[in-house]
């Protein structure tokens, strides 16, 4: 028996003018795992290729250590998405999309369907085109939530809202994660509220994933300082990850064990870290 | 699938009571002016119109996106596009027997245009619904008023069709009737067969 | 009866150079020695902790490894993690950490009493001394 949620091999996908991959790595059971990277990295496109919604070019993804081309239909019982927008018809009814689910999943529970609607006070009686987006995304989450998934995937999903749901969306992940058989996979592109959860991080740049790391490994092997010019040309240059030069020195993201003593350092946020590496890049490709 | 055509009906019910009602009143009027040959084919029509809507509904929505993180195959999708036109096809066949047989007294009459109704309802969404699965977003528009283009021009046939086939029924046999009957059946489930597949083919090339 | 976490405070500084893992480490750690947490008395689950402190699951299991490692607590595997009974080490230190704390209290008076650290050496070892005859 693995003990990875989804384990991706080799797995590619091109369009014109952009290629994703191959990746390999593994979502472990048990984790939350943030999927960052920026807009147009291929965050998208490796959750609905996971999923089966896009065709891959080659490789293969196993869900529960089942391959998702066979097992679609039934792996789908206990998985539960959220993308950014619900895709439900603008007529039907908040309740009505119950019963659709309870004719579509052969897991379905009502019970915890409509413990959620209270919970998140959405109106059974009103129309999907009346609800707000927040909105939108609880029912989603709503219904990920009630047919016994045990992994949830969340594509962008809390992008947009506002700090206060955002806020309640942590929480119900982390209720979520007290079965440790239970596994999230969540991306986006601002993940400040929701990384102090994350166990790991995999980060996509164009396409490629730079790295798939516990969280607390990152933020302690990095860290952030300000120095001035001077001071920055004694530095051992592989000390430096990343820099933003300004008019009266200069910021840096740099690997902690690497640099020398008395130095004042911060901790980074992830998103830090994505930005500087990032820059970094760029950075080195003006130079070549 | 139930899941589906539930869908289908509560996202659409507004256009459903409206294409009731219009159907009710087209029947009224058809019958007090006795032509009633225009009956099996006011069902023809039907499901091309309704499946020209409800696609509108999902294209709108990107509804797929939805139903297939659920355990919502493909192939349960696209045969579910087919249940509607199957159910207008069997009113099709029922009303043209009734109907005909009611007015002329004349069983082979009666069947074969219960038959060949049947037939072109089946036809005609087996042409139209692999076009709106394949074009997508605002292309559906276009595929829509195209494939309905194409059931136009074909319809226009139709009543060289049903004159030819009064003309046949007299001249065969009995025995011959329900061969041709039995012929027409068999090739239509295979154009619906084929339909579906083509769709299911279809489908699974799309993303989502 | 007080639930654990009442004896047990946990806060987690982003200010704080060292890494939440330690934090929470040395926060469960002062209880157990302090006396809060008492020996065989039950841990919150990892991720019970995880989702309170909202924190990684690998943040706190790190926390309890380390632990566990110093002998201040031990898993049962599908029962939870209690604090330790027989540990010498840890009694020890337990100890330690009582007589420094009346150390500094008594250290604390003879600044007030303008005492210098020699004298109060002179007196802990003549205490020292007279507890002996007794």
């Amino acid at each position: 028996m693995t003990n990875n949620a989804i384990e991706i091999q080799n797995l590619t996908k091109n369009y014109d003018g952009f290629s994703l991959g191959p990746l390999n790595f593994n979502i472990p059971m048990g984790c939350m795992v943030g999927y960052i990277g920026e807009n147009g990295s291929g965050k998208s496109t490796t959750l609905k290729a996971i999923l089966g919604l896009i065709r891959a070019d080659s490789g293969e993804v196993r869900i529960f250590g089942k391959n998702i081309k066979e097992y679609k239909p039934t792996l789908m019982n206990r998985i539960g998405v959220v993308f950014d927008d619900i895709n439900i018809p603008g007529e039907m009814k908040v309740k009505e999309v119950g019963t659709f689910c309870k004719f579509a999943f052969d897991t379905w529970e009502e019970t915890t369907f409509n413990h959620y609607l209270k919970r998140f006070e959405l109106p059974k009686e009103k129309k999907i085109k009346a609800l707000s987006r927040g909105m939108k995304m609880k029912l989603s989450l709503s219904i990920a939530l009630s047919h016994q998934a045990e992994l949830l995937i969340l594509d962008e999903a809390t992008s947009g809202l506002d700090p206060v749901v955002r806020d309640e969306i942590l929480d119900i992940l982390l209720d979520f994660l007290q079965d440790e058989k239970h596994t999230v996979l969540i991306s986006s592109h601002i993940l400040s509220d929701l990384e102090k959860a994350a166990d790991y991080i995999a980060f996509l740049h164009n396409g490629q994933i730079l790295f798939m790391e516990e969280k607390d490994m990152l933020v302690e092997r990095y860290a952030l300082c300000s120095l001035d010019h001077e001071t920055i040309q004694n530095l051992d240059s592989d000390a430096i990850v990343g820099r933003r030069k300004h008019a009266f020195g200069q910021d840096l993201l740099v690997i902690r064990d690497l640099m020398p003593a008395g130095i004042e350092m911060v901790k980074p946020s992830i998103e830090d870290i994505m930005v500087y590496i990032i820059k970094g890049e760029e950075n080195e490709s003006i130079a070549l | 699938m139930k899941a589906l055509l539930y869908k289908d009906f509560v996202s659409g019910k507004s256009t459903y009571l409206l294409v009731l009602v219009t159907m009710v009143a087209l029947l009224a009027y058809v019958t007090y002016h006795g032509v009633m040959i225009i009956i099996p084919f006011l069902f023809v029509f039907m499901p091309v119109i309704l499946n020209s809507i409800s696609f509108g509904n999902e294209v709108k929505s990107n509804f797929p996106k939805f139903a297939f993180i659920t355990p919502i195959s493909r192939k349960v999708y696209v045969a579910s596009k087919y249940v509607l036109t199957t159910l207008f096809a069997a009113l099709a066949l029922i009303s043209g027997i009734v109907h005909f047989y009611h007015e002329y007294k004349n069983w082979d009459l009666a069947l074969m245009v219960g038959v060949v109704s049947f037939a072109v309802t089946i036809i005609f969404s087996s042409i139209q619904i692999p076009f709106i699965l394949k074009f997508d977003d605002e292309k559906v528009g276009i595929a829509i008023v195209a494939t309905n283009f194409i059931i136009f021009v074909l319809s226009r046939f139709l009543g060289r069709l049903v004159g030819g086939l009064v003309n046949l029924v007299q001249t065969v046999s009995q025995f011959h009737t329900y061969l041709i009957a039995g012929g027409i059946c068999v090739i239509t489930i295979l154009i619906l067969t084929l339909s579906q597949n083509i769709g299911v083919v279809i489908t699974k090339g799309k993303e989502y | 009866m007080l639930y654990v976490e009442d004896k047990v405070n946990i806060q987690i500084s982003n200010a704080s150079s060292d890494p939440i893992y330690l934090q929470i480490k040395n926060q469960i750690k002062a209880s157990i020695i302090s006396g809060k947490l008492r020996a065989e008395e039950q841990l919150p689950s990892i991720r019970y902790l995880a989702k309170e402190l909202r924190v990684s699951v690998i943040t706190t299991k790190r926390a309890y490894d380390e632990l566990e490692i110093e002998g201040f607590i031990n898993s049962v595997q599908g029962k939870g993690s209690f604090v330790s009974i027989q540990n010498k080490e840890l009694i020890r230190e337990v100890q330690l950490r009582k007589v420094e704390a009346s150390l500094l209290d008594a250290i604390k008076g003879a600044e007030l009493a303008g005492l210098s650290i020699e004298e109060l050496k002179d007196l802990l070892e003549t205490l020292g001394g007279v507890e002996d005859d007794q």
